[in-house]
């Protein structure tokens, strides 16, 4: 039964690490979507350049921006319209208008930054990008609150096997504790073996979670950096502080899962001292 | 030592396991009790041992009333008593010594003094050559002498014996008696409950009978004066 408690436990603790995992590296590509996020602030003719820098470097949530000149944004057409179409649209009869590439450090404050721009003057429009930003700082909260559930229901399941591995081990042990107790042993005494079980099962389902899960990513990384279009974060990037949560969640566990079922079995189950 | 008051154990649906029973039990003495299956023995011990709670009256055991002693505070009392069980409960895994240290060891006893007092208690029950041994390489009346072994380690002021030569062969009975008799020439009150007429008319003691949850009779004298059916055994 303890081979038993042992393998669901590395079943809910490699879930539990592939959410953490997935949840790091969704961050991840955010937060590098995030970095390359950027709009266009389109200018009028008549526009100040220096003045429109000015407001824009006073902006907080900006985190860069670049210029983009109209002579720029038509020889990127060039290749779309052709050289002698193109050619009728340089000088003054460029129709485009100059512009900036602005890049934001906090999406879900898009909305507001794009207010502050447009209050700039010289400013004509924004390329508005308001829905994917959205989007994207509405997937994170999703995901995060996914994975919170995700964690708990496997914490349960696991305090659930180890409760029931302790509930087993001390039914199998009953005759024993009957003795303990009729010769005047507390219930601390009678505790004290079945927690070190609980915690033994915890902690030693957590070394063996950490290590097969440190070997499944480290093949999956390999597949995934050939095939995915993203990179996605090496294994030593979390390794500690999976180390640590899992060696926690495996303490913890073991250590209530054991303690809780104890405390039941000697209330309920182990009322007799000596059995007629 | 002992002093029982006015018991009665009811269970569900007005089941009396014990009415109205009343008994003075003295320091040092040595009590069998006797009485047919259902008579109330084993509630009597259950009550003792406060395995389970009085309907009414109170057991007053060294002056102090048992009814009041709280649940975190019950295996401290269970230590001033040392049990025999009729199945012996010796745990199969360990030595004889480990079966007896044990004892020791639940009660916070150092190792030093584990290893002075356990060959000493063993030599007492003559088991000195077999402290070593696992219960399975011992026959029915060298478990018991264990199981007793177990039981004085600790110097319990009261012996509790359940049947203890229910499971061995007549002729090791009298000296498991004998050994319980030893014990209580040193000052330990036994309570004894046996079904084993031969054992319980070989040996001097007192002897309390009781039936239907009543005494029916005690051979000290001791008259339940409520109930009509007492006889008094000379």
């Amino acid at each position: 039964m303890s081979l038993a408690s042992v393998m669901v436990m590395i079943c809910c603790l490699l879930l539990t690490g592939a959410t953490f995992i997935v949840a790091e590296n969704i961050k991840f590509i955010l937060k590098n979507i995030e970095g390359q996020n950027s709009i266009t602030v389109y200018l009028f003719k008549d526009a100040d350049l220096e003045k429109v820098k000015l407001g824009i470097n006073n902006i907080e949530n900006i985190s860069s921006y670049d210029f983009y000149s109209k002579e720029e944004a038509i020889k990127d057409y060039e290749g779309m319209l052709g050289e002698r179409v193109s050619g009728f649209f340089k000088g003054e009869s460029n129709p485009l208008p100059d512009a900036f590439h602005v890049s934001f450090s906090d999406l879900s404050q898009y909305s507001a930054t794009i207010s502050e721009i447009m209050k700039i003057e010289g400013v004509d429009t924004t390329s508005d990008r308001s829905e994917i930003a959205e989007k994207l700082s509405n997937l994170k909260h999703i995901f995060a609150a996914i994975s919170f559930w995700i964690v708990i229901s496997l914490g349960a399941v696991s305090l659930l096997i180890i409760s029931n591995t302790i509930r087993i081990a001390m039914h199998n042990r009953r005759f024993e504790i009957n003795i303990l107790r009729s010769i005047g042993a507390t219930n601390n005494f009678i505790r004290l073996p079945f927690a070190i079980e609980g915690v033994a099962i915890g902690t030693f389902s957590a070394t063996l979670s950490f290590f097969a899960l440190r070997i499944i990513y480290s093949w999956f990384v390999k597949i995934a950096n050939n095939t995915i279009p993203f990179n996605i974060l090496p294994f030593e990037k979390f390794s500690n502080q999976m180390l640590i949560m899992f060696i926690s969640m495996g303490l913890i566990l073991g250590l209530i899962g054991g303690l809780v079922t104890i405390g039941k079995y000697l209330k309920k189950e182990m009322s007799e001292v000596v059995v007629w | 030592m002992i002093t029982i008051t006015n018991i009665k154990k009811v269970y569900e649906k007005n089941i009396f396991a014990l009415n109205d029973v009343s008994l003075n039990i003295e320091q040092g003495e040595f009590v069998f009790v006797v009485g047919a299956s259902g008579s109330g023995k084993s509630t009597l011990l259950k009550l003792i041992l406060k395995e389970e709670e009085i309907t009414s009256g109170n057991i007053f055991i060294s002056g102090a009333n048992i009814t009041r002693i709280k649940k975190r505070e019950l295996p401290y009392y269970r230590r001033k008593m040392g049990i025999v069980f009729q199945d012996f409960r010796l745990i199969d895994k360990m030595t004889v010594f480990e079966n007896v240290a044990f004892a020791m060891r639940i009660v916070g006893a150092n190792e030093r003094s584990i290893r002075r007092r356990v060959p000493y208690v063993l030599s007492l029950v003559s088991l000195e050559g077999k402290s070593n041994r696992k219960p399975c390489e011992l026959s029915g009346g060298e478990k018991q002498r264990v199981g007793l072994a177990r039981a004085i380690v600790n110097n319990p002021k009261i012996i509790i014996a359940d049947e203890p030569t229910g499971n061995i062969d007549p002729s090791m009975s009298y000296e498991i008696v004998e050994l319980l008799a030893n014990i209580n020439l040193h000052g330990t009150t036994v309570i004894m409950v046996t079904h084993d007429l031969s054992v319980v008319e070989k040996f001097p003691f007192r002897i309390i009978e009781l039936c239907s949850g009543k005494v029916r009779a005690d051979s000290a004298g001791f008259i339940d004066y409520q109930s009509e059916n007492i006889t008094k055994v000379s």
